[in-house]
C-alpha cells in the first residue's frame, strides 16, 4: 500500500525522546527524521548519547519521554525482536557475536527467526541465502569456523552480515570500523555505501571523520545529549560548536 | 524422514524392547528397583538441561519440580484413586504452569539472581506441602499400589517399564527442541542474550517455552515415584540432592548435545547405586561432588566434550 502521503513519510521519525539514567540525562528531547536509504552520520564526543540513541531506536533501552516512529508505526514500547521484524538490525561497538556458533550459524539465527521468513521455508533455503550474504561480504571463506578465530575485521563484517541477514529497512552501524586499519576502513565503508543503494537507510555511527564524511548525505552532532548539528557534512564540520565539542575550548 | 530421525526412533523401539523383555526375563527384582532410579535421573537431567544447557539458566529448583510432580501423584490418589497414567499426565500439566509462573516471575533475573530464585521457590512450595494435613504434611503419607497388570508380574517392573517410556518421550522432545529453531534461539540468547534479541530472536518467549517444557517433564518424571516408593514425605521429595545430583549428571555428561545428560546420569546414577549398597548411601554425595570437580576442571565441555563432533557447533543429529 503505497499512498502519495506513505512516500513522502520518513523512515524513521524520533519525536521529543528523552531518556536519563537517575539524575543523568543522556539525551534530551531529542527529533529527527531519517528518510528510506538515507546515510545518516551520527557525530559527537565520547558520552554524548550516540549509542544511548541507538540503544532507543533498536529497542535496548526505553526512552523516559518521547517516541520512535518507524514506517508509520509507533514502536517505542516494543521489545528489540519485534523491531527487528519490523526492519531495524545494527551492529554492536564490541561485536557481540553467538560464540559458540559459527559464521554461518550465527547468520542462520537471524534468517531462523526473521519476519519475513515465509520466503525462506526450508532450512536449505536458509542456508543458500546466509552464503550469498556471506559471500558478499566475503567472508564465504570462513564460513565454517566458529566466531573465536576471527580477526577483527572479519568480526565487524560478521556482524554486518548478521544483520543484514534480518532482512533490514533501517541498518544502525555503531563504531563498525572501530580500530580497523586505513585499507579496512574502506573495505568497510563500501561495503556500507553499497547497501546505501539498495534503499536500506544506513545511520552510521563514527569518529572516523573522513568515513563520516564520505558516507554521509546528512550528519548530526550530539553533545551532553542535544542535538548541537545536523544537515550536509561540509556544513556541520564547519559549525562552530560542533568544532568546539571535539576539540575543547 | 531423515536418516538420523529413523535411526533416532529404530534406538528407541529396539531400548524399550530390551526393556520390556527385561521385565518378562529376569526373576529378580532388585535390578528394576536400581535401574528404575537411573531411569527416573535420565529424565530429569535431559530435562534440566533444556533450560540449563540450552539456554544456560540454572535451575537449581529441580526438586521443586520433582516433589510436585510426586505430591500431584498423592493427591490424585488420595482423592480420586486415579491410575499412574492419569498420575503423570496431571503432573506434567502442573509441572508445566509451575513453569510457566517461575518463568514469569524469575526469567528476567541473569545468571546466580535466577539460580537464587528458582531455590527460593523449592522451599516455598516444600512448606506449603508440609502444612497440609491432606497429602500427609510434614510426617507423610503411606500409598497402598493398586494391583499389577498384565504382561508385568510385579509394580516394580511395570513402573521401570513405565519410566522407561518417559525417557523416550524426554529424550525425543529434547532432541526436537535442539535441532529445531528453537535450539538454535536458545543456544544465542545464551551466549548474548542482548544480541538474540536485536537479530529477532524472541527470548522471553523462548526462555518460558523452555522452563514450561523442561518443568512438564521433570514433574512427570517425578510423579511415579509416589508408587515406587509407595511413601512420601516432603523432606524426600523436595531434597536439595535432587537439584545437585541432576545438575551434576547434565554438567558431566555435557549440555551441548542430548546424549550428554543420558550418559552422565547412567554414569553417575550407576555409581550412586553401586556406591550405595557397597558403602552406604552417603558417601555417593561425596563422589558426586568429587566428580563435578574433576569434570569441570578437566572436562569443562562434560564427557561428549571427549568426542568432538557432539560438541562442534552446529553437531545436530
Amino acid at each position: 500500500m503505497m499512498t502519495p502521503a506513505a512516500a513522502h513519510e520518513p523512515l524513521l521519525r524520533i519525536e521529543a525522546l528523552t531518556k536519563s539514567f537517575g539524575g543523568f540525562v543522556a539525551l534530551e528531547n531529542i527529533n529527527v527524521d531519517i528518510a528510506k536509504g538515507e546515510r545518516f552520520g551520527l557525530i559527537g564526543p565520547n558520552g554524548s548519547g550516540k549509542t544511548t540513541l541507538v540503544n532507543c531506536i533498536s529497542g535496548a533501552l526505553r526512552p523516559n519521554k518521547g517516541s520512535v516512529v518507524f514506517a508509520g508505526d509507533d514502536i517505542t514500547l516494543l521489545p528489540p525482536n519485534r523491531r527487528s521484524h519490523r526492519g531495524i538490525a545494527r551492529s554492536f561497538q564490541i561485536p557481540r557475536p553467538f560464540r559458540s556458533m559459527t559464521v554461518l550459524e550465527n547468520l542462520m539465527v537471524a534468517l531462523d527467526f526473521a519476519g519475513n521468513r515465509q520466503l525462506l521455508e526450508t532450512e536449505a533455503h536458509r542456508r543458500e541465502a546466509a552464503m550469498s550474504i556471506l559471500t558478499r561480504i566475503g567472508l564465504a571463506a570462513r564460513a565454517h569456523v566458529p566466531t573465536a578465530v576471527l580477526t577483527q575485521v572479519e568480526l565487524r563484517k560478521m556482524e554486518l552480515a548478521r544483520a543484514l541477514a534480518t532482512g533490514p529497512k533501517l541498518l544502525i552501524s555503531d563504531e563498525a570500523m572501530a580500530g580497523l586499519s586505513t585499507s579496512e576502513v574502506d573495505e568497510v565503508l563500501d561495503l556500507l555505501m553499497s547497501l546505501g543503494g539498495e534503499d536500506i537507510a544506513i545511520i552510521m555511527i563514527e569518529h572516523i571523520m573522513q568515513a563520516v564524511m564520505r558516507f554521509s548525505q546528512r550528519v548530526m552532532c550530539l553533545d551532553a545529549g542535544r542535538i548541537i548539528a545536523i544537515g550536509a557534512p561540509s556544513v556541520v564540520m564547519a559549525n562552530a560548536r560542533v568544532q568546539e565539542a571535539y576539540l575543547g575550548t | 524422514m531423515q536418516r538420523s530421525t529413523i535411526l533416532f526412533w529404530a534406538g528407541a523401539v529396539v531400548f524399550l524392547a530390551i526393556v520390556l523383555a527385561m521385565t518378562q526375563l529376569l526373576r529378580n527384582e532388585y535390578p528394576f528397583f536400581a535401574g528404575y532410579v537411573i531411569l527416573q535421573f535420565i529424565v530429569l537431567s535431559v530435562a534440566w538441561s533444556i533450560l540449563g544447557g540450552y539456554a544456560g539458566y540454572v535451575n537449581f529448583g529441580t526438586n521443586a519440580f520433582f516433589g510436585v510432580g510426586v505430591y500431584t501423584a498423592v493427591l490424585l490418589v488420595q482423592a480420586y484413586k486415579a491410575p499412574l497414567g492419569v498420575q503423570i499426565a496431571a503432573a506434567a500439566v502442573v509441572g508445566s504452569l509451575l513453569g510457566l509462573g517461575v518463568g514469569l516471575l524469575t526469567l528476567r533475573m541473569r545468571g546466580i539472581f535466577f539460580s537464587i530464585a528458582t531455590i527460593a521457590v523449592a522451599i516455598v512450595i516444600e512448606t506449603a506441602i508440609t502444612n497440609w494435613r491432606f497429602v500427609g504434611g510434614a510426617a507423610g503419607i503411606q500409598l497402598q499400589r493398586p494391583a499389577v497388570m498384565a504382561p508385568f508380574d510385579s509394580y516394580v517392573k511395570f513402573l521401570f517399564f513405565v519410566q522407561a517410556l518417559l525417557v523416550v518421550l524426554a529424550v525425543a522432545i529434547t532432541r526436537f527442541i535442539q535441532n529445531s529453531r528453537i535450539g538454535r534461539g536458545l543456544q544465542a540468547l545464551r551466549d548474548d542474550e542482548l544480541a538474540a534479541e536485536c537479530t529477532g530472536v524472541p527470548t522471553l518467549r523462548l526462555k518460558l517455552l523452555a522452563c514450561v517444557i523442561s518443568g512438564a517433564l521433570i514433574s512427570a518424571g517425578g510423579a511415579p515415584a509416589a508408587m515406587y516408593l509407595q511413601y512420601a514425605n516432603p523432606d524426600s521429595a523436595f531434597n536439595l540432592n535432587y537439584s545437585v545430583s541432576v545438575l551434576a549428571m547434565s554438567l558431566i555428561g555435557g549440555t551441548a548435545h542430548w546424549v550428554g545428560p543420558v550418559l552422565g546420569a547412567i554414569l553417575l546414577g550407576t555409581t550412586q547405586q553401586f556406591l550405595a549398597v557397597t558403602i552406604s548411601s552417603e558417601v555417593n554425595v561425596l563422589v558426586l561432588g568429587i566428580m563435578l570437580v574433576l569434570f569441570v576442571v578437566a572436562a569443562p565441555k562434560g564427557i561428549i566434550g571427549f568426542f568432538g563432533k557432539w560438541t562442534q557447533s552446529g553437531g545436530r543429529t
